[in-house]
C-alpha cells in the first residue's frame, strides 16, 4: 500500500493531478522536439514542423526523426504501463511486470528467431536480392512468443499457490534462460544482424519512424478497446477469488482475457522497440500513489505516467551523452530495479 | 568433540561412479578442445606436440592457443563449483550461488568501471572485482535479511541486483564511446584467446580454494546446523560466515577477472554432486553430505561442466557463458519449484 | 427460497458435507453451528454457489443455482466469506462500489440507483464517515463492516456470511451482530451465517442448524436446539443452560462448565509433560 495518506484523493484532486501530468507531458514533448544531436534553434524547429518546408534539413529532422520517435515513445510507454497495470491487478502481485514475468524475453526470442528465419528464407529460397523485412509480422511473432512464455511462467508458479515472489523468481529465471537463448541464436546464426539485434535487445527507440508507428497503432487501438471492455472485471479481479465470484464474475474467462490483453500490449510494443524493462512495474505504483485505486483513474493516470516515463528516458538517453545514445531500456532498468528492490523489501518486511 | 558424519550413507561406489564420469568428461573435453579449431589437428599431432614442444605450427597451436584455454576453463569451473557450494552452505540456501547473489555481475560492473573510468591494469582487476562483488552481496543480503534469508527472496533480490549491474554495464560501455566495446565478449563470459598468463593468475586462487575447502570443511558442516545449536557448540557462526563468504566472493571475482561473468555453474555443480551421491540429493540442503566430500566433488563437477560447455562454445564460436545459462537455467527453475514459499 | 436437496459437497475425493437437505425461508435469520471441521463453512460455500455440488442440488426459487447466470445469481445472493483481500490503496467508498457489479453492464456507467445503493450501504453500516479512508488503514471491526457494506450494496435478498465476528473484540462482535439483525428486521434480508459462538447464535438467530462430521444433526429454533446434551455431543463440553430474555424474546444461554474429551478424540489423558 503506497498511498498511506489519511484520505483517498477526491475526483477533484485527481483531475488536478491529471491536468498537471498532461501539462508535464506537453512540456516534455516540446523539450524533446527542441533537443537532439542535430542542434536546431527554436525557430528552425517551428519552421521544420510546417509542411511547406519539405526538403529542408529541419523538416527532415522533425518529420523523419524526432516527431515519429516522440510519438512512438509515448505510445510504447503507455503499452508497457497498461500491461503492467493489468498484470499487477490480475495476478494480485505488486512485483508483476511484462519483463518480470518473462513476456518481454519470450517476445524478443520470437522476434529474433523470426528475423533470422526471414533472412534465411529470403536468401536461400527466393532470391539473392535481400527483401526488406515485413515489419507488420513482427508484433504477431512477438505475441506468440510472449503468450507462450507467460503461459510457461504462470503454469510453473500457479501450483505453488501463486506466491508473488516465487512467480517473480520464475519469471526472472525463465527470462535469463531466454535471454541466453537469444544471444546464442544471434551470435551463431545472426551473421549480418548482430549489431542491430544487440541494440534492439537493449530496448531502444533509435531510428524508429512513422512506418513503425503505423505497425504499432492498430494494436494500440485494438488494445484500448479491449481495455475499455475489461475495466469493470479488472477492478473485481483485484479482490480474492471468492469475492469476485460471489459478485457474479466469470473468473476463468476474464482472468484469461486480461492476461492475454496484457501480453498483447507488451508483446506488440516489444516487437517495435525491444524490451523496455520496468516501465510496467513502476508506472502503476506511481499512478496509485497519485490517484488512489479507482481502476478508471488508475488506468488513465498510468497511461500518462507511462508515456511520460519513456519520453523522459528517451530524452535523457538521446541527450546525456550526445552524439552517442543510451538505449532507453537500459535507463528504465536502472531506475526500475531500485523500485523493484524497494517493493521486494516492503514485501519481505510484511511477510516476516 | 566428534560430530557424527553420515559417512556410512555415502556409498563408495557412487563416489567412484561420479568421479569416473567427471574424469572421462574432462578428458574428452580436453582432447576434443585440443583437436578442434580453425586448424584441425589429429590425435597423433597433438600427442607429438605435447611430448616434444618445438616451434612447429601444431606445437604452437596446442601449447600457446588451445591448452591454456582448456586448462583455464577447468580451473574456472572448479573454482566456481567450490564457491557455489560454500555460498549454498553458509546461507543454507539450495538456490545459492555467487551469480544469483549478484556477486558475479557486481564484480563485472566494478571491473568495467575500473577499465572505462580509471584505466586499471590487468592485475588490478581482481581487487576491483572483489570490491564490486562484496558490495553487490551486501546489497542483496540487506534486502533479504528480514526474511531470515528466505531462499526465494534472497535469490530474487540477488538476480535483480545482477540485472541492475548488467544494465549499468551496458550504459557504461555505450558511454565509453565504443572504446570498450571489445569487452562485450568478455561480458558474456568467454574463454576465447586466453594465455598462460591468465592461467597463472587464476592458479593461486584455485589452490587457495582447494586448501580452504579442505581446511574449513568442518566449520561448514557445523554451520549447516541451526544457529543456536552451532553457537552452543562453540562455533562463532558470524565470524565463520563472514570469512567463508568473503572467500567465495574472492574466488568468484578471480574467475570474473579472467573469464568474465559465468553464471549457474556454482549453482548446479553442488546439486549434481548431491544428485549423484544419493537419490534425493536435490531435495535436501545437502546438510547430511560432509563438506570434505561436497567441496572437492563440486569443484570436479564444475570443471567438467565448463569443459563440455566450452567445447560446444568453441565449435560454435559463442561465449561459453551463454551455454552455462542454457545448461543451468532449467535446473534452476526446477529447484525454484521445490522451494516452499 | 434457497434449498439444498441431498446435497453432497467436497474437494476432489474428500467429501465434507454428506447429503444435507435444508430449506432457507426468506426473511429469516439462520445460523449454522458445529465444531471445527464439521463442514459448516463448506455448506455455506455450497449454498452461495461458489462450490459446485458433488451430488444433489441447490435451488434458488426452484431453479438450480448453477443454472442461474452468475450476475443474476449475485443480484439475489450476497456472500461474505473469511479472509477477504482488498486491492492495495483502495478507499472504503471504492470498495463498496464494487458491490454494484452484478447490476451494471460492462460498459454501463453508474446510475442514480447505483449511487443510492452505495450510499445506503455506507450509511447503514456507519461507514459513511470513513468513505475516503484507505481501507487498509481501518481497524478490524471497521474493515468487517466495510465488507458487509460491499455485500449490502449488492442489494441481494439473501446474505450469506462466514464467521463475521472472528478476530474482533467482544464489543465489535456485538456491533456486527446487531447490524445483521437490523438488516433482517428492518429490510427483510434473509441471513445465513456461520458462527462459532453458540450463545451469539442462540441470541440472534431464528433457526439453528447444528452440524457434525458433515451431517445435519439438529435443526430448529434455539429453544429447541440448544441443550446440554447437544453441546456435549458437538463440543464435548459440559454446560449449564439458563433462559435469558431480550425484548420479550426468550432464548437459551449456556455457561461452559468443563471440557470432557472422550477417548476416541485424542489421547488426552492428563499426563505431566517433562519440560523441554
Amino acid at each position: 500500500m503506497l498511498a498511506s495518506s489519511a484520505l483517498a484523493p477526491q475526483p477533484q484532486q485527481i483531475r488536478t493531478v491529471n491536468a498537471c501530468l498532461l501539462l508535464l507531458l506537453a512540456g516534455v514533448i516540446i523539450v524533446s522536439l527542441l533537443m537532439g544531436s542535430a542542434s536546431l534553434s527554436v525557430s528552425e524547429v517551428v519552421q521544420g514542423l510546417r509542411a511547406e518546408q519539405a526538403g529542408t534539413v529541419s523538416h527532415d529532422v522533425m518529420w523523419h526523426l524526432r516527431l515519429p520517435r516522440i510519438l512512438l515513445a509515448a505510445i510504447v510507454g503507455m503499452h508497457f504501463a497498461i500491461a503492467g497495470l493489468i498484470l499487477q491487478s490480475v495476478i494480485r502481485n505488486p512485483l508483476a511486470d511484462p519483463g518480470v514475468i518473462g513476456v518481454s524475453s519470450g517476445a524478443s526470442l520470437a522476434v529474433v528467431a523470426f528475423l533470422l528465419l526471414h533472412d534465411l528464407l529470403a536468401n536461400t529460397l527466393l532470391s539473392s536480392e535481400p527483401t526488406p523485412t515485413r515489419l507488420e509480422w513482427l508484433p504477431l511473432a512477438a505475441l506468440l512468443g510472449g503468450l507462450a512464455t507467460a503461459a510457461l511462467v504462470l503454469g510453473l508458479s500457479w501450483g505453488s499457490g501463486a506466491s508473488p515472489t516465487k512467480l517473480a523468481l520464475n519469471g526472472v529465471a525463465i527470462g535469463a534462460i531466454l535471454h541466453a537463448a537469444v544471444m546464442w541464436v544471434v551470435v551463431v546464426w545472426g551473421a549480418g544482424r548482430v549489431e542491430t539485434s544487440l541494440i534492439w535487445l537493449a530496448g531502444s527507440l533509435y531510428g524508429r519512424d512513422f512506418s513503425h508507428l503505423g505497425v504499432l497503432l492498430p494494436w494500440s487501438i485494438a488494445g484500448v478497446i479491449g481495455l475499455l471492455m475489461l475495466l469493470g472485471p479488472l477492478s473485481l479481479l483485484r479482490f480474492n477469488d471468492d469475492i469476485s465470484r460471489a459478485l457474479g464474475l466469470n473468473l476463468q474467462l476474464w482472468r484469461l482475457c486480461a492476461i492475454a490483453l496484457a501480453v498483447v500490449f507488451a508483446a506488440s510494443a516489444t516487437a517495435i522497440t525491444g524490451p523496455i524493462g520496468f516501465v510496467g512495474l513502476v508506472t502503476p505504483h506511481l499512478a496509485r500513489l497519485l490517484t488512489g485505486s479507482d481502476i478508471r483513474y488508475l488506468t488513465f493516470t498510468s497511461l500518462l505516467c507511462g508515456a511520460l516515463l519513456l519520453l523522459i528516458a528517451d530524452l535523457l538517453g538521446r541527450t546525456l551523452l550526445s552524439p552517442s545514445e543510451l538505449p532507453a531500456g537500459a535507463l528504465t532498468t536502472l531506475v526500475g530495479i531500485p523500485v523493484f528492490l524497494l517493493l521486494l523489501y516492503r514485501q519481505a518486511r510484511g511477510t516476516h | 568433540m566428534q560430530l557424527t558424519h553420515h559417512d556410512d550413507t555415502i556409498e563408495l561406489r557412487s563416489v567412484t561412479v561420479l568421479v569416473t564420469v567427471c574424469v572421462v568428461a574432462m578428458a574428452i573435453s580436453l582432447i576434443m578442445s585440443l583437436r578442434v579449431g580453425d586448424f584441425s589437428l589429429s590425435l597423433d599431432q597433438i600427442l607429438q606436440a605435447l611430448k616434444t614442444p618445438n616451434d612447429d605450427t601444431p606445437s604452437f597451436v596446442v601449447w600457446q592457443l588451445r591448452l591454456p584455454r582448456a586448462v583455464l576453463g577447468l580451473m574456472v569451473g572448479a573454482v566456481l563449483g567450490m564457491a557455489g557450494a560454500i555460498v549454498q552452505s553458509i546461507t543454507r540456501n539450495p538456490l545459492g550461488s555467487p551469480s544469483l547473489m549478484g556477486v558475479t555481475s557486481g564484480a563485472a560492473f566494478a571491473i568495467v568501471i575500473g577499465l572505462v573510468v580509471f584505466d586499471i591494469s590487468y592485475g588490478q582487476r581482481l581487487s576491483v572485482g572483489t570490491v564490486g562483488g562484496l558490495s553487490a552481496a551486501a546489497l542483496t543480503f540487506g534486502i533479504a535479511w528480514q526474511t531470515r534469508l528466505n531462499p526465494v527472496y534472497l535469490t530474487l533480490a540477488g538476480m535483480s541486483v545482477a540485472l541492475f549491474f548488467a544494465a549499468g554495464i551496458s550504459v557504461l560501455l555505450i558511454a565509453s564511446d565504443g572504446e570498450a566495446m571489445g569487452l562485450y565478449v568478455w561480458l558474456t563470459g568467454s574463454l576465447g584467446d586466453r594465455t598462460w598468463q591468465h592461467v597463472g593468475q587464476l592458479a593461486p586462487f584455485a589452490l587457495l580454494g582447494l586448501v580452504m575447502g579442505v581446511s574449513f570443511a568442518r566449520a561448514l558442516d557445523l554451520l549447516m546446523l541451526d544457529d543456536d545449536t552451532a553457537t552452543s557448540l562453540g562455533v562463532s557462526i558470524h565470524r565463520w560466515r563472514l570469512l567463508l563468504g568473503m572467500t567465495a566472493v574472492i574466488l568468484t571475482a578471480a574467475t570474473v577477472s579472467v573469464a568474465g561473468p559465468i553464471s549457474f555453474i556454482g549453482l548446479i555443480a553442488p546439486h549434481i554432486v548431491r544428485l549423484g551421491l544419493r537419490g534425493d540429493g536435490l531435495r535436501g540442503l545437502g546438510g547430511q553430505l560432509p563438506h570434505r566430500w561436497l567441496l572437492p566433488l563440486s569443484a570436479l563437477v564444475g570443471a567438467s561442466l565448463i569443459g563440455i560447455a566450452d567445447l560446444i562454445a568453441k565449435v560454435q564460436d559463442v561465449p561459453v557463458g551463454i551455454f552455462c545459462v542454457l545448461l543451468g537455467g532449467p535446473l534452476f527453475v526446477y529447484l525454484i519449484g521445490k522451494q516452499p514459499c | 427460497m434457497l434449498s439444498a436437496d441431498r446435497l453432497r459437497l467436497g474437494y476432489g475425493n474428500h467429501v465434507v458435507v454428506k447429503d444435507i437437505s435444508v430449506s432457507i425461508e426468506y426473511g429469516t435469520m439462520n445460523c449454522i453451528i458445529g465444531p471445527n471441521g464439521c463442514g459448516k463453512s463448506t455448506l455455506l460455500r455450497g449454498l452461495s454457489g461458489l462450490l459446485a455440488p458433488l451430488q444433489g442440488a441447490i435451488t434458488l426459487d426452484d431453479k438450480p443455482l448453477n443454472a442461474w447466470p452468475a450476475r443474476q445469481r449475485a443480484q439475489r445472493l450476497a456472500v461474505l466469506l473469511q479472509n477477504p483481500i482488498a486491492p492495495d490503496g483502495i478507499s472504503v467508498e471504492q470498495l463498496v462500489q464494487h458491490g454494484r457489479y452484478p447490476h451494471q453492464g460492462i460498459f454501463q456507467r453508474p446510475r442514480a440507483e447505483d449511487h443510492e445503493a452505495v450510499e445506503w450501504a455506507l450509511a447503514i453500516t456507519g461507514m459513511h464517515r470513513y468513505r475516503r479512508r484507505p481501507f487498509h488503514a481501518l481497524s478490524g471491526g471497521e474493515r468487517q463492516r466495510g465488507w458487509i457494506a460491499l455485500a449490502l450494496a449488492q442489494q441481494a435478498d439473501v446474505l450469506l456470511v462466514d464467521e463475521p465476528t472472528t478476530f474482533l473484540d467482544i464489543g465489535r462482535q456485538l456491533e456486527i451482530m446487531d447490524l445483521l439483525r437490523q438488516l433482517n428486521r428492518d429490510h427483510g434480508t434473509t441471513v445465513v451465517m456461520v458462527l462459532h459462538d453458540i450463545n451469539q447464535a442462540s441470541r440472534y438467530a431464528d433457526r439453528l442448524l447444528a452440524m457434525q462430521s458433515g451431517a445435519l444433526i439438529a435443526d430448529g429454533a434455539p429453544v429447541e436446539v440448544i441443550h446440554p446434551e447437544l453441546l456435549m455431543q458437538l463440543f464435548d463440553l459440559e454446560t449449564e443452560r439458563v433462559m435469558r430474555d431480550e425484548d420479550g424474546r426468550a432464548y437459551p444461554y449456556c455457561m461452559p462448565v468443563r471440557a470432557q474429551r472422550t477417548p476416541h478424540h485424542h489421547a488426552s489423558t492428563p499426563r505431566p509433560v517433562a519440560p523441554g
